[in-house]
Protein backbone atom coordinates (compact mmCIF):
# COMPACT_ATOMS: atom_id res chain seq x y z
CA UNK A 1 0.00 0.00 0.00
CA UNK A 2 1.60 3.54 -0.87
CA UNK A 3 -0.36 6.15 0.80
CA UNK A 4 0.74 10.15 1.24
CA UNK A 5 1.92 10.18 4.80
CA UNK A 6 0.21 11.86 7.37
CA UNK A 7 2.16 14.71 8.61
CA UNK A 8 0.10 15.99 11.26
CA UNK A 9 0.24 14.98 14.80
CA UNK A 10 -2.72 16.88 16.19
CA UNK A 11 -5.25 18.75 14.36
CA UNK A 12 -8.87 20.41 15.50
CA UNK A 13 -10.78 18.26 15.69
CA UNK A 14 -13.81 18.88 18.90
CA UNK A 15 -12.78 18.15 22.05
CA UNK A 16 -14.79 15.08 24.43
CA UNK A 17 -13.57 12.99 27.22
CA UNK A 18 -12.06 9.99 25.64
CA UNK A 19 -9.73 11.92 22.82
CA UNK A 20 -8.77 14.61 25.92
CA UNK A 21 -8.25 11.43 28.29
CA UNK A 22 -6.22 10.27 25.29
CA UNK A 23 -3.89 12.74 24.88
CA UNK A 24 -3.02 13.43 28.61
CA UNK A 25 -2.53 9.87 29.17
CA UNK A 26 0.20 9.88 26.28
CA UNK A 27 1.85 13.28 28.07
CA UNK A 28 1.76 12.03 31.68
CA UNK A 29 2.84 8.77 30.36
CA UNK A 30 6.02 10.14 28.99
CA UNK A 31 6.55 12.61 31.94
CA UNK A 32 6.79 9.45 34.47
CA UNK A 33 9.26 7.69 32.30
CA UNK A 34 11.61 10.69 32.52
CA UNK A 35 10.46 11.16 36.32
CA UNK A 36 11.78 7.55 36.57
CA UNK A 37 15.47 8.70 36.08
CA UNK A 38 15.34 11.81 38.59
CA UNK A 39 13.91 9.29 40.91
CA UNK A 40 16.74 6.46 40.94
CA UNK A 41 19.23 9.77 40.89
CA UNK A 42 17.77 10.89 44.53
CA UNK A 43 17.33 7.04 45.87
CA UNK A 44 21.18 6.69 45.32
CA UNK A 45 21.90 9.22 47.28
CA UNK A 46 20.20 7.83 50.27
CA UNK A 47 22.59 5.07 51.81
CA UNK A 48 25.48 7.84 52.16
CA UNK A 49 24.37 9.30 56.01
CA UNK A 50 26.19 12.64 54.56
CA UNK A 51 24.28 12.80 51.11
CA UNK A 52 20.99 11.77 53.04
CA UNK A 53 21.33 14.95 55.18
CA UNK A 54 21.81 17.26 51.93
CA UNK A 55 18.94 15.16 50.28
CA UNK A 56 16.41 15.38 52.91
CA UNK A 57 17.48 19.29 53.16
CA UNK A 58 16.43 19.54 49.35
CA UNK A 59 13.17 17.67 49.93
CA UNK A 60 11.97 19.70 52.82
CA UNK A 61 11.87 22.90 49.95
CA UNK A 62 8.49 23.91 50.01
CA UNK A 63 8.32 24.09 45.95
CA UNK A 64 9.83 20.69 46.17
CA UNK A 65 6.62 19.65 48.41
CA UNK A 66 4.68 21.09 46.16
CA UNK A 67 6.60 19.46 43.10
CA UNK A 68 5.90 15.78 44.92
CA UNK A 69 1.87 16.33 45.23
CA UNK A 70 2.15 17.56 41.18
CA UNK A 71 3.59 14.22 40.90
CA UNK A 72 1.16 12.16 42.51
CA UNK A 73 -1.44 14.37 40.16
CA UNK A 74 0.20 12.98 37.38
CA UNK A 75 0.62 9.41 38.68
CA UNK A 76 -2.97 9.60 39.66
CA UNK A 77 -4.30 10.64 36.30
CA UNK A 78 -2.32 7.98 34.58
CA UNK A 79 -3.29 5.50 36.70
CA UNK A 80 -7.12 5.96 36.86
CA UNK A 81 -7.26 6.52 33.50
CA UNK A 82 -5.68 3.24 32.99
CA UNK A 83 -8.07 1.32 34.92
CA UNK A 84 -10.46 2.91 32.69
CA UNK A 85 -8.95 1.68 29.70
CA UNK A 86 -8.42 -1.60 31.38
CA UNK A 87 -12.15 -1.55 32.15
CA UNK A 88 -13.67 -0.71 29.02
CA UNK A 89 -11.46 -3.46 27.39
CA UNK A 90 -12.71 -5.92 30.10
CA UNK A 91 -15.84 -5.53 28.02
CA UNK A 92 -17.69 -3.27 30.44
CA UNK A 93 -20.41 -1.10 28.27
CA UNK A 94 -18.86 1.43 26.30
CA UNK A 95 -21.67 3.74 26.66
CA UNK A 96 -20.11 3.94 30.56
CA UNK A 97 -16.89 5.73 29.56
CA UNK A 98 -17.71 9.04 29.98
CA UNK A 99 -19.29 8.30 33.46
CA UNK A 100 -16.30 6.40 34.72
CA UNK A 101 -14.33 9.29 33.14
CA UNK A 102 -15.49 12.24 35.57
CA UNK A 103 -16.03 9.43 38.37
CA UNK A 104 -12.33 9.06 38.15
CA UNK A 105 -11.93 12.40 38.40
CA UNK A 106 -13.70 12.74 41.21
CA UNK A 107 -12.09 10.09 42.83
CA UNK A 108 -8.36 11.46 41.76
CA UNK A 109 -9.25 14.92 43.28
CA UNK A 110 -10.61 13.37 46.56
CA UNK A 111 -6.97 10.85 46.87
CA UNK A 112 -5.10 14.22 45.40
CA UNK A 113 -6.10 16.22 48.56
CA UNK A 114 -5.68 13.52 51.23
CA UNK A 115 -2.05 12.61 49.48
CA UNK A 116 -1.48 16.35 49.38
CA UNK A 117 -2.29 17.02 53.06
CA UNK A 118 -0.05 13.94 54.17
CA UNK A 119 2.91 15.39 51.92
CA UNK A 120 2.77 18.89 52.94
CA UNK A 121 2.22 17.34 56.83
CA UNK A 122 6.04 15.64 56.22
CA UNK A 123 7.74 19.34 55.96
CA UNK A 124 9.82 20.25 59.57
CA UNK B 1 6.50 -11.66 21.63
CA UNK B 2 3.33 -11.44 19.84
CA UNK B 3 1.20 -7.99 19.99
CA UNK B 4 -1.59 -9.65 22.27
CA UNK B 5 0.60 -10.55 24.55
CA UNK B 6 1.98 -7.23 24.90
CA UNK B 7 -1.32 -5.67 25.19
CA UNK B 8 -2.04 -7.92 27.95
CA UNK B 9 1.13 -7.73 29.80
CA UNK B 10 0.94 -3.81 29.50
CA UNK B 11 -2.57 -4.07 31.63
CA UNK B 12 -1.54 -6.85 33.96
CA UNK B 13 1.55 -4.59 34.93
CA UNK B 14 -0.43 -1.22 34.87
CA UNK B 15 -2.68 -2.59 37.32
CA UNK B 16 0.54 -4.16 39.44
CA UNK B 17 2.44 -0.83 39.56
CA UNK B 18 -1.20 0.79 40.76
CA UNK B 19 -0.95 -1.53 43.70
CA UNK B 20 2.85 -1.27 44.07
CA UNK B 21 2.44 2.78 43.71
CA UNK B 22 0.09 2.72 46.80
CA UNK B 23 2.63 0.63 48.84
CA UNK B 24 5.11 2.71 48.31
CA UNK B 25 3.23 5.85 49.12
CA UNK B 26 1.95 4.51 52.01
CA UNK B 27 5.29 3.67 53.46
CA UNK B 28 6.57 7.62 52.58
CA UNK B 29 3.99 9.53 53.66
CA UNK B 30 1.21 7.87 55.63
CA UNK B 31 3.44 6.30 58.03
CA UNK B 32 4.56 9.04 59.68
CA UNK B 33 8.49 10.55 59.57
CA UNK B 34 9.98 7.99 61.10
CA UNK B 35 10.09 6.05 58.21
CA UNK B 36 11.79 8.54 56.01
CA UNK B 37 14.70 8.45 59.21
CA UNK B 38 18.06 7.21 57.95
CA UNK B 39 18.22 4.31 59.84
CA UNK B 40 14.59 2.76 58.90
CA UNK B 41 16.10 3.16 54.55
CA UNK B 42 18.95 1.44 55.83
CA UNK B 43 16.60 -1.41 57.24
CA UNK B 44 14.34 -1.39 54.20
CA UNK B 45 17.98 -1.58 51.97
CA UNK B 46 18.95 -4.50 53.78
CA UNK B 47 15.40 -6.13 54.05
CA UNK B 48 14.77 -9.22 51.68
CA UNK B 49 11.37 -8.52 51.17
CA UNK B 50 11.43 -4.64 50.54
CA UNK B 51 14.66 -5.62 47.90
CA UNK B 52 12.21 -7.97 46.30
CA UNK B 53 9.76 -5.48 46.01
CA UNK B 54 11.76 -2.95 45.03
CA UNK B 55 13.37 -5.36 41.79
CA UNK B 56 10.10 -6.63 41.10
CA UNK B 57 8.51 -3.01 40.97
CA UNK B 58 11.43 -1.42 39.19
CA UNK B 59 11.16 -4.50 36.47
CA UNK B 60 7.33 -4.40 36.00
CA UNK B 61 7.79 -0.33 35.87
CA UNK B 62 10.30 -0.98 33.04
CA UNK B 63 8.44 -3.21 30.96
CA UNK B 64 5.06 -1.04 31.84
CA UNK B 65 7.66 2.05 30.51
CA UNK B 66 9.61 0.40 27.82
CA UNK B 67 5.75 -1.13 26.07
CA UNK B 68 4.16 2.20 26.59
CA UNK B 69 6.86 4.20 24.16
CA UNK B 70 7.62 1.51 22.28
CA UNK B 71 3.89 1.63 20.95
CA UNK B 72 4.45 5.21 20.47
CA UNK B 73 7.36 4.99 18.51
CA UNK B 74 5.36 2.69 16.27
CA UNK B 75 2.77 5.39 15.63
CA UNK B 76 5.02 8.65 15.35
CA UNK B 77 7.71 7.77 13.26
CA UNK B 78 7.23 6.93 9.71
CA UNK B 79 11.09 6.93 8.70
CA UNK B 80 12.00 3.28 9.36
CA UNK B 81 15.52 4.22 9.83
CA UNK B 82 14.92 7.07 12.64
CA UNK B 83 12.35 4.11 14.36
CA UNK B 84 14.98 1.57 14.75
CA UNK B 85 17.71 4.60 16.29
CA UNK B 86 14.55 5.46 18.41
CA UNK B 87 13.54 1.93 19.83
CA UNK B 88 17.23 0.80 20.27
CA UNK B 89 17.36 4.29 22.55
CA UNK B 90 14.29 3.39 24.33
CA UNK B 91 15.50 -0.10 25.04
CA UNK B 92 19.20 1.21 25.60
CA UNK B 93 17.55 3.79 28.52
CA UNK B 94 15.50 1.07 30.20
CA UNK B 95 18.39 -1.21 30.80
CA UNK B 96 20.17 1.99 32.27
CA UNK B 97 17.17 2.17 34.79
CA UNK B 98 17.18 -1.30 35.43
CA UNK B 99 21.22 -1.72 36.08
CA UNK B 100 20.79 0.98 37.80
CA UNK B 101 17.71 0.68 40.07
CA UNK B 102 19.51 -2.89 40.80
CA UNK B 103 22.92 -1.33 41.41
CA UNK B 104 21.21 1.28 43.85
CA UNK B 105 19.26 -1.78 45.93
CA UNK B 106 22.21 -4.35 46.28
CA UNK B 107 25.29 -1.88 46.88
CA UNK C 1 -36.23 31.80 7.56
CA UNK C 2 -33.34 32.55 8.81
CA UNK C 3 -30.26 33.94 7.90
CA UNK C 4 -27.19 31.56 8.31
CA UNK C 5 -23.34 31.82 7.79
CA UNK C 6 -21.67 28.71 5.81
CA UNK C 7 -17.69 29.62 6.28
CA UNK C 8 -16.25 27.42 4.08
CA UNK C 9 -12.41 25.39 3.58
CA UNK C 10 -12.06 25.36 0.00
CA UNK C 11 -9.50 23.84 -1.97
CA UNK C 12 -7.99 24.53 -5.46
CA UNK C 13 -6.33 22.33 -6.86
CA UNK C 14 -4.57 24.46 -9.95
CA UNK C 15 -3.45 26.94 -7.75
CA UNK C 16 -2.78 24.30 -4.36
CA UNK C 17 -4.17 26.72 -1.79
CA UNK C 18 -6.73 26.64 0.97
CA UNK C 19 -8.95 29.57 1.65
CA UNK C 20 -12.01 30.24 3.74
CA UNK C 21 -15.16 31.24 2.06
CA UNK C 22 -18.19 32.23 3.37
CA UNK C 23 -21.45 32.35 2.08
CA UNK C 24 -24.96 33.30 3.51
CA UNK C 25 -27.68 31.59 2.88
CA UNK C 26 -31.37 31.78 3.92
CA UNK C 27 -32.46 28.36 5.71
CA UNK C 28 -35.50 27.00 7.23
CA UNK C 29 -35.02 25.17 10.76
CA UNK C 30 -36.17 21.73 9.42
CA UNK C 31 -33.57 21.49 6.17
CA UNK C 32 -30.40 19.94 6.28
CA UNK C 33 -26.61 21.31 6.01
CA UNK C 34 -26.56 19.42 2.37
CA UNK C 35 -29.52 21.87 1.11
CA UNK C 36 -27.44 24.76 1.86
CA UNK C 37 -24.58 23.48 0.26
CA UNK C 38 -27.15 22.48 -3.02
CA UNK C 39 -28.45 26.04 -2.76
CA UNK C 40 -24.93 27.45 -2.63
CA UNK C 41 -23.74 25.23 -5.67
CA UNK C 42 -27.06 26.18 -7.57
CA UNK C 43 -27.14 30.00 -6.75
CA UNK C 44 -23.91 31.63 -4.96
CA UNK C 45 -20.95 29.36 -6.55
CA UNK C 46 -21.22 26.63 -9.04
CA UNK C 47 -17.49 25.92 -8.88
CA UNK C 48 -18.43 24.67 -5.09
CA UNK C 49 -17.67 21.06 -5.38
CA UNK C 50 -18.72 18.12 -2.83
CA UNK C 51 -20.12 14.52 -3.19
CA UNK C 52 -23.42 14.11 -2.58
CA UNK C 53 -25.75 11.33 -3.93
CA UNK C 54 -29.16 9.89 -1.49
CA UNK C 55 -29.48 12.75 0.53
CA UNK C 56 -30.77 10.19 2.89
CA UNK C 57 -27.98 8.87 5.08
CA UNK C 58 -27.59 5.63 3.28
CA UNK C 59 -24.99 6.26 0.63
CA UNK C 60 -21.88 7.48 2.76
CA UNK C 61 -21.17 10.46 -0.08
CA UNK C 62 -21.53 13.42 2.04
CA UNK C 63 -19.64 12.89 4.72
CA UNK C 64 -17.51 16.02 6.04
CA UNK C 65 -16.41 17.82 8.77
CA UNK C 66 -18.77 20.29 10.17
CA UNK C 67 -18.24 22.54 12.92
CA UNK C 68 -14.92 20.65 14.22
CA UNK C 69 -17.18 16.87 13.67
CA UNK C 70 -17.18 14.54 11.26
CA UNK C 71 -20.95 13.81 10.18
CA UNK C 72 -22.94 13.60 7.04
CA UNK C 73 -24.41 16.82 5.78
CA UNK C 74 -27.51 15.34 4.88
CA UNK C 75 -27.99 13.92 8.23
CA UNK C 76 -27.42 17.23 9.97
CA UNK C 77 -30.02 19.68 10.37
CA UNK C 78 -30.38 23.32 10.93
CA UNK C 79 -31.75 23.69 13.64
CA UNK C 80 -29.20 22.13 15.77
CA UNK C 81 -26.40 24.43 14.60
CA UNK C 82 -25.49 27.82 15.26
CA UNK C 83 -25.32 30.55 13.22
CA UNK C 84 -22.36 30.18 11.10
CA UNK C 85 -21.66 26.58 10.12
CA UNK C 86 -18.07 25.72 9.70
CA UNK C 87 -17.47 23.50 6.99
CA UNK C 88 -14.57 21.34 6.26
CA UNK C 89 -12.97 18.62 4.00
CA UNK C 90 -12.85 14.93 6.29
CA UNK C 91 -9.64 14.90 8.13
CA UNK C 92 -6.06 12.91 7.33
CA UNK C 93 -7.37 12.21 3.50
CA UNK C 94 -5.78 14.08 0.81
CA UNK C 95 -8.01 16.91 -0.59
CA UNK C 96 -8.62 16.51 -4.46
CA UNK C 97 -10.96 19.80 -4.64
CA UNK C 98 -12.66 21.44 -2.03
CA UNK C 99 -14.98 19.00 -0.22
CA UNK C 100 -14.06 16.09 -2.08
CA UNK C 101 -11.13 13.83 -0.80
CA UNK C 102 -9.47 10.90 -1.94
CA UNK C 103 -10.45 7.58 0.12
CA UNK C 104 -8.17 5.38 -1.87
CA UNK C 105 -6.63 4.27 0.79
CA UNK C 106 -9.47 3.80 3.11
CA UNK C 107 -10.94 1.36 0.55
CA UNK C 108 -7.52 -0.32 0.24
CA UNK C 109 -7.29 -0.44 3.79
CA UNK C 110 -11.04 -1.72 3.59
CA UNK C 111 -10.12 -4.77 1.13
CA UNK C 112 -7.44 -5.28 2.60
CA UNK C 113 -9.35 -7.38 5.86
CA UNK C 114 -11.15 -9.24 3.11
CA UNK C 115 -14.89 -7.61 3.16
CA UNK C 116 -16.80 -10.61 1.54
CA UNK C 117 -17.83 -13.93 2.49
CA UNK C 118 -15.47 -17.12 2.65
CA UNK C 119 -17.30 -20.42 2.80
CA UNK C 120 -16.02 -23.39 0.53
CA UNK C 121 -18.85 -25.79 2.07
CA UNK C 122 -21.41 -26.37 -1.04
CA UNK C 123 -24.35 -23.88 -0.28
CA UNK C 124 -27.51 -25.44 1.23
CA UNK C 125 -30.65 -25.49 -1.71
CA UNK C 126 -31.74 -21.95 -0.88
CA UNK C 127 -29.54 -19.87 1.30
CA UNK C 128 -27.28 -20.12 4.09
CA UNK C 129 -29.62 -19.88 7.06
CA UNK C 130 -28.50 -17.74 10.12
CA UNK C 131 -30.35 -18.07 13.93
CA UNK C 132 -31.72 -14.23 14.65
CA UNK C 133 -29.44 -14.51 17.96
CA UNK C 134 -26.46 -15.16 15.36
CA UNK C 135 -27.96 -12.36 13.03
CA UNK C 136 -28.04 -10.52 16.31
CA UNK C 137 -24.55 -10.47 16.81
CA UNK C 138 -23.71 -8.25 13.60
CA UNK C 139 -26.49 -6.46 13.62
CA UNK C 140 -24.54 -3.36 14.44
CA UNK C 141 -21.97 -3.87 12.48
CA UNK C 142 -23.83 -4.20 8.96
CA UNK C 143 -25.26 -0.78 9.52
CA UNK C 144 -21.82 0.56 7.96
CA UNK C 145 -22.14 2.90 5.27
CA UNK C 146 -18.59 3.02 5.17
CA UNK C 147 -18.47 6.94 4.95
CA UNK C 148 -15.23 7.68 6.44
CA UNK C 149 -16.14 9.34 9.24
CA UNK C 150 -14.98 7.18 11.61
CA UNK C 151 -11.37 6.80 10.21
CA UNK C 152 -10.81 9.91 9.82
CA UNK C 153 -11.70 11.58 13.02
CA UNK C 154 -9.03 8.93 14.39
CA UNK C 155 -5.93 10.64 16.15
CA UNK C 156 -3.72 7.70 15.57
CA UNK C 157 -4.65 7.78 11.83
CA UNK C 158 -3.62 11.26 11.40
CA UNK C 159 0.08 9.87 12.52
CA UNK C 160 0.09 6.64 11.55
CA UNK C 161 -0.40 6.11 7.65
CA UNK C 162 -0.05 2.10 7.95
CA UNK C 163 -2.97 2.18 10.74
CA UNK C 164 -6.11 0.47 9.43
CA UNK C 165 -8.59 2.27 10.78
CA UNK C 166 -11.65 1.95 12.97
CA UNK C 167 -13.90 0.95 9.89
CA UNK C 168 -11.88 -1.65 8.54
CA UNK C 169 -11.51 -3.65 11.80
CA UNK C 170 -14.82 -3.01 11.99
CA UNK C 171 -15.57 -4.85 8.84
CA UNK C 172 -13.48 -7.51 9.99
CA UNK C 173 -15.54 -7.85 12.90
CA UNK C 174 -18.53 -7.99 10.74
CA UNK C 175 -17.37 -11.06 8.78
CA UNK C 176 -15.40 -12.70 11.96
CA UNK C 177 -18.58 -13.33 13.91
CA UNK C 178 -21.03 -13.62 11.35
CA UNK C 179 -22.18 -17.48 12.08
CA UNK C 180 -22.01 -18.15 7.74
CA UNK C 181 -18.12 -17.39 7.35
CA UNK C 182 -15.21 -19.42 7.58
CA UNK C 183 -12.53 -17.58 6.94
CA UNK C 184 -12.23 -16.11 10.69
CA UNK C 185 -8.38 -17.54 10.59
CA UNK C 186 -7.13 -15.41 7.53
CA UNK C 187 -9.04 -12.45 9.14
CA UNK C 188 -8.01 -12.11 12.05
CA UNK C 189 -4.31 -12.41 10.77
CA UNK C 190 -4.53 -9.66 8.95
CA UNK C 191 -5.89 -7.54 11.59
CA UNK C 192 -3.53 -9.06 14.44
CA UNK C 193 -0.59 -6.74 13.03
CA UNK C 194 1.55 -4.39 14.67
CA UNK C 195 -0.60 -1.69 12.75
CA UNK C 196 -3.35 -3.17 12.97
CA UNK C 197 -5.46 -4.08 16.14
CA UNK C 198 -3.14 -2.99 18.65
CA UNK C 199 -2.99 0.37 17.96
CA UNK C 200 -6.52 1.12 18.90
CA UNK C 201 -6.12 2.94 22.08
CA UNK C 202 -10.14 3.67 22.84
CA UNK C 203 -10.26 7.01 21.97
CA UNK C 204 -13.85 7.25 21.09
CA UNK C 205 -13.66 9.65 18.37
CA UNK C 206 -14.77 7.03 15.96
CA UNK C 207 -17.97 6.68 17.65
CA UNK C 208 -18.23 10.38 18.07
CA UNK C 209 -18.51 10.83 14.40
CA UNK C 210 -20.30 7.57 13.59
CA UNK C 211 -23.42 8.97 11.38
CA UNK C 212 -25.26 5.57 12.07
CA UNK C 213 -24.10 5.33 15.83
CA UNK C 214 -22.09 2.87 16.10
CA UNK C 215 -20.18 1.61 19.30
CA UNK C 216 -16.81 0.76 17.24
CA UNK C 217 -14.98 1.15 19.89
CA UNK C 218 -16.69 -1.53 21.71
CA UNK C 219 -16.74 -3.90 18.41
CA UNK C 220 -12.73 -3.49 18.20
CA UNK C 221 -12.22 -4.16 22.22
CA UNK C 222 -14.34 -7.53 21.45
CA UNK C 223 -12.14 -8.59 18.85
CA UNK C 224 -9.36 -7.49 21.31
CA UNK C 225 -11.04 -10.06 23.84
CA UNK C 226 -11.37 -12.54 21.35
CA UNK C 227 -7.65 -12.28 20.55
CA UNK C 228 -6.35 -12.96 24.01
CA UNK C 229 -9.10 -15.70 24.00
CA UNK C 230 -6.59 -17.49 20.89
CA UNK C 231 -3.78 -16.51 22.73
CA UNK C 232 -4.41 -18.49 25.96
CA UNK C 233 -6.32 -21.61 23.75
CA UNK C 234 -3.20 -22.18 21.81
Amino acid sequence: MTVKPNKKILRPYKWHTGFLAWIIHRLTGVLLFFYIFLHLYLTNKLKDPEEYKATITFMNDPFIKLGEIGLLGLVLTHALNGIRLTLIDLGLPTKLHKIIFWGSVCVGFVILTIGGLYILRGIK
Amino acid sequence: MKEVTQWFLQRITGLLLFIGLMVHFYVMHFEGPSSIEHSSIIERFSNPYWITFDIFFLAILSYHGFNGLWGMAIEYIKSERLLRVIQISILFSVVVILIFGVFIVLK
Amino acid sequence: MKKYKFKIKRFDPEKENFRWEEFSVDMKPMERVLDGLDRIKDYADGSLTFRRSCGHGICGSCAMKINGRNSLSCQTLIKDMSETIRIEPLEAFPVIKDLVVDMDDFFKKNDYVLPYLINDEPPPERERLQSPSEQEKILESITCIMCGSCTSSCPIYWTDNQYLGPSSILKAFRFIFDSRDRGKKERLEKILQPHGLWRCHSIFNCVESCPKEIDITGHITELKRLALKNRFRS
